[in-house]
């Protein structure tokens, strides 16, 4: 009885390993980050390109949900990747942070260390992969859509301008994320 | 002989004379914009310059440009459009100033002034010339002119502090857990070492 219900544990633990599905907590945490990055150049566009909002709100609700949706799925593809390779990093250094735990705790048994050591090193390379890929993804699109907006896009209309700065911001970001292996 | 000198100098006298009245000043007048772009709502001057030619004074200068510049679309700032002057020595000039605020944008065809003037003092026959236009200007809007030129360095700087919390919490999040689990492999390994 209890060897298939920490077989079905150790399954869960592989299975939320290498699954791609993200949590409901990660999930709320990519959105809002990828709402609230893609929202903040507006400001930009309203203030040094003077378009105002009712006139070009079209515009900018559809240009703010096409790169929040892209946003929060080259979060999650980076993640993903990243989280594999920090969880093989940090295995020797979370094996020592669980010894160290249970260096008093004498009546715990070898399984019960490597159950916690494996769900250590999950946690630990779950945030680590999800705060870089924030990191990394949201720096990257807003130094695009900088750099495509005020020096490639510059005499442009401004229409033109920030349909195709967040379009290939966008683009950038989500592609670079998908071809990491 | 007093006869033949009596008539050349008569002859000579009447071309003299007849040189005199033919000889007249004429009134060279120039209308210019010193501002390089127009703008909605920005003043802009204009620069008449009036030069007499001629040899001659020329008297009751009177100059006007109201037509050109209606009161529905600019606003009067500095100066006035309708200008007079009692006389213009010969070959001296003078400038008249005038400064505007244009009301609303798009193009506008600015016309030339009328500028009406006495050749003599006593011959009131007034003389009407015009001066030299610009031709269409466009008149920005002051949008435009902002999003042209002005600098923007308060926008950028609330840009930047709006955009740091999104990149930089994040990396100090991950920076921190990676320095904290990496301290715990180095400090391990030195003090392998050390043994």
């Amino acid at each position: 009885m209890s060897n298939q219900r920490s077989t079905s544990r150790d399954e869960d633990l592989l299975l939320q390993d290498f699954s791609r599905n993200v949590t409901t907590k990660s999930r709320a945490l990519f959105s809002g980050n990828a709402a609230v990055v893609s929202a903040i150049p507006l400001w930009l566009f309203w203030r040094i390109h003077q378009m105002d909002f009712s006139s070009y709100f079209i515009h900018f609700i559809l240009g703010t949900i096409v790169s929040t949706y892209f946003l929060n799925l080259a979060y999650q593809n980076m993640k993903f990747i990243l989280k594999h390779k920090i969880a093989q990093k940090r295995e020797e250094a979370v094996n020592r942070e669980i010894s160290k735990i249970f260096a008093s705790d004498k009546s715990a048994n070898k399984k019960d260390k490597d159950d916690r050591v494996l769900t250590r090193k999950n946690e630990v390379a779950d945030f680590e992969a999800t705060t870089f890929s924030i990191f990394y993804n949201n720096a990257f699109y807003l130094v695009c859509l900088l750099v495509l907006s005020f020096f490639v896009l510059k005499n442009f209309s401004p229409t033109v301008n920030y349909l195709f700065s967040v379009a290939l911001s966008t683009a950038m970001v989500f592609l670079f994320s998908t071809g990491q292996k | 002989m007093f006869f033949e000198r009596s008539v050349v100098f008569l002859a000579i006298l009447s071309v003299a004379l007849g040189q005199t009245d033919d000889e007249e000043s004429f009134l060279f007048v120039t209308k210019q914009t010193i501002n390089r772009f127009l703008v909605q709502n920005k003043e802009f001057t204009i620069k008449y310059g009036l030069y007499n030619s001629g040899p001659t004074t020329v008297y009751n200068i009177h100059l006007n440009d109201a037509h050109s510049f209606p009161a529905d679309q600019y606003e009067l700032l500095v100066g006035t459009l309708s200008a007079k002057w009692e006389r213009l020595n010969a070959g001296t000039n003078l400038t008249h100033i005038v400064v505007l605020k244009p009301k609303q944008s798009g193009i506008s065809n600015s016309t030339y002034a009328i500028v009406t003037y006495q050749k003599s003092e006593k011959n009131t026959d007034v003389q009407k010339t015009y001066s030299s236009e610009f031709g269409d200007v466009y008149i920005m809007t002051s949008r435009e002119y902002d999003r042209r030129f002005s600098s923007h360095i308060i926008d950028w700087l609330l840009f930047t502090a709006m955009a740091s919390p999104c990149i930089v919490f994040p990396f100090f999040l991950w920076f921190k857990s990676k320095s904290k689990y990496e301290a715990l492999v180095t400090k391990e390994k030195s003090s392998k070492k050390a043994q």
